[in-house]
């Protein structure tokens, strides 16, 4: 799975990388919102990995501008656990849904398992349930 | 005594003898100004003095102004008396038939020393909610990043994968270096808040020597060129809050000036005020972004400004009763600032908090209340 990590902290993008690596997905990395516009349009990209906590464009802001261009790739955010409410307004802009750092490889393979269960079965709705139900 | 600008609005002729009598006795240096409204009082931009307005008989609009105006940091902007008018729930009132000028210093007084007790204090809740929310967010990163890193060593290492373990490894230094960092630079500013600090006569050029020796490696690495001016002034500060300034502007120059940055550092003396500067070239930065330049740290839970350093700066300052800020000298170039007062020469930083007489003063005040 292709997927695009839009992060500006280097330890957190590089440690996404190496973990996604690990569960053999190929990953593209910026920490700018107008670099990774240019990759959707050159790269296949499957998901995108967002942090909300950019130094530019904000994440938030962002994630609407995915949201109105309607690309159909799925939007996970990255979100510290004590900032849920970022979460839920992410969630009302449109994410796919919410990675709480610091996370795993458990949880990583998750997202992923949900990010393809999404692309196998386009309506999505029959999971938004579980996406959003617990943190 | 510090110096105290105290304001009296639309002093009838009957109370204008007992309140100017009572503000000679209150504070006999202060700067008083007599003005019809509270329209007409100015804003000194430059000016960091504790501000008294006495009021009488105000019409609301008036009152609800007096009571409610901030200071550019966000603090209630002055000490407000109220004479004659029951105000209700917004004030203490003093009838007419009890006005005196004895009476009333003393109300000036225990006003003043109110309102610099509320400022310290909302400045402290602030403070604390910058550490609640922003602090231990911005701790959250590298901390959650030794951890996911610690889970991805796991993985490499039963793989065997050198790079990616030596790169988490890495990972694990940058981060515990991020949190010291983190670490040090709040409790610098922290302690500066807490801890009085007197000011001393200082050669500036032993600070910006002392800061570009520490930075040399770091302007080196950015190719950059810095220009001083050929002599420093002698001012009164801190010295280690000043380098600390100093340090923050040319780091934060360095970080954000393109390839090569061609820094200026300039001073200049106007109006009874130093203005130091770095500057840099460069397209002027816009509005929104410009707004968030030196928020007061207590204020940083409230907005997603991005770094800690410029916030230190404002506080560092503010403590030495100077400003902070952003200008375009002109089109092709920025420049970041802070002023120090000339007259700052032993006066007590704003933050301090009452000291001596008026420390004493305060104990008496609680001690009454409770």
């Amino acid at each position: 799975m292709n997927i695009l990590i839009v992060d500006d902290h280097p330890n957190i993008a590089r440690v996404t990388e190496v973990a996604l690596g690990l569960l053999g997905c190929r990953t593209f990395t910026t920490g700018t919102t107008s670099e990774a516009l240019r990759l959707l349009c050159t790269e296949k990209v499957e998901a995108i990995f967002l942090d909300l906590n950019l130094r530019g464009e904000s994440g938030l802001e962002f994630l609407s501008k995915l949201t109105a261009l309607d690309s159909g790739t799925p939007v996970v955010i990255f979100t510290a656990k004590n900032k849920c409410e970022y979460a839920e307004e992410a969630q009302r802009r449109g994410a796919f849904s919410y990675l709480a750092k610091p996370f795993d490889l458990d949880d990583l393979r998750r997202q992923l398992t949900q990010i393809e269960y999404f692309h196998g079965n386009r309506e999505g709705a029959l999971i938004t349930q579980e996406r959003w139900g617990s943190p | 005594m510090r110096l105290l600008r105290l304001f009296l609005v639309r002093m009838s002729p009957s109370t204008r003898p007992v309140a100017l009598a009572a503000a000679r006795e209150a504070y006999p240096n202060a700067e008083v100004v007599e003005v019809g409204a509270m329209d007409d009082i100015g804003y000194d931009v430059v000016a960091r003095n504790p501000e008294l307005v006495v009021l009488t008989e105000p019409d609301t609009a008036s009152a609800a102004h007096a009571i409610q105006a901030l200071d550019s940091d966000g603090l209630p902007r002055w000490a407000v008396v109220i004479l004659g008018s029951d105000m209700g729930e917004f004030a203490e009132s003093v009838p007419p038939e009890q006005w005196n000028p004895q009476l009333l210093a003393r109300v000036f007084r225990s006003a003043v020393q109110q309102h610099q007790l509320m400022c310290d204090n909302l400045r402290l809740r602030g403070d604390l909610r910058t550490i609640a929310r922003r602090v231990t967010h911005d701790l959250y990163t590298p901390v959650g990043c030794i951890t996911t890193s610690a889970h991805v060593l796991e993985a490499v290492l039963f793989q065997g994968d050198k790079e990616s373990v030596e790169e988490m490894v890495q990972n694990v230094k940058n981060s515990s270096a991020e949190i010291a960092r983190i670490i040090d630079r709040v409790s610098f500013v922290l302690r500066a808040s807490a801890d009085p600090h007197f000011p001393d006569r200082i050669e500036m050029s032993g600070v910006v020597a002392g800061v570009l020796r520490e930075l040399e490696s770091d302007v080196r690495a950015a190719g950059a060129t810095v220009a001083q001016p050929a002599t420093w002034p002698e001012v009164t500060g801190v010295s280690q809050w000043l380098h600390v300034v100093w340090w923050n502007l040319l780091k934060n120059a360095l970080a954000h000036g393109g390839a090569g940055p061609q820094l200026r550092m300039a001073w200049k003396f106007e109006n009874n005020v130093f203005r130091f500067s770095v500057i840099g070239r460069g397209a002027p930065i816009a509005g929104p972004v410009r707004a968030r330049f030196f928020r007061p740290f207590d204020q940083l839970h409230l907005l997603p400004v991005p770094g800690l350093g410029l916030s230190i700066v404002q506080r560092l300052v503010a403590l030495q009763g100077g400003r902070c800020g952003y200008e375009c000298p002109d089109e092709g170039s920025s420049a970041f600032y802070f002023t120090l007062p000339a007259e700052n020469a032993r006066r007590r930083p704003r933050w301090e908090g009452p000291a001596g007489e008026e420390r004493r003063a305060t104990l008496r005040n609680i001690a009454h209340v409770f």
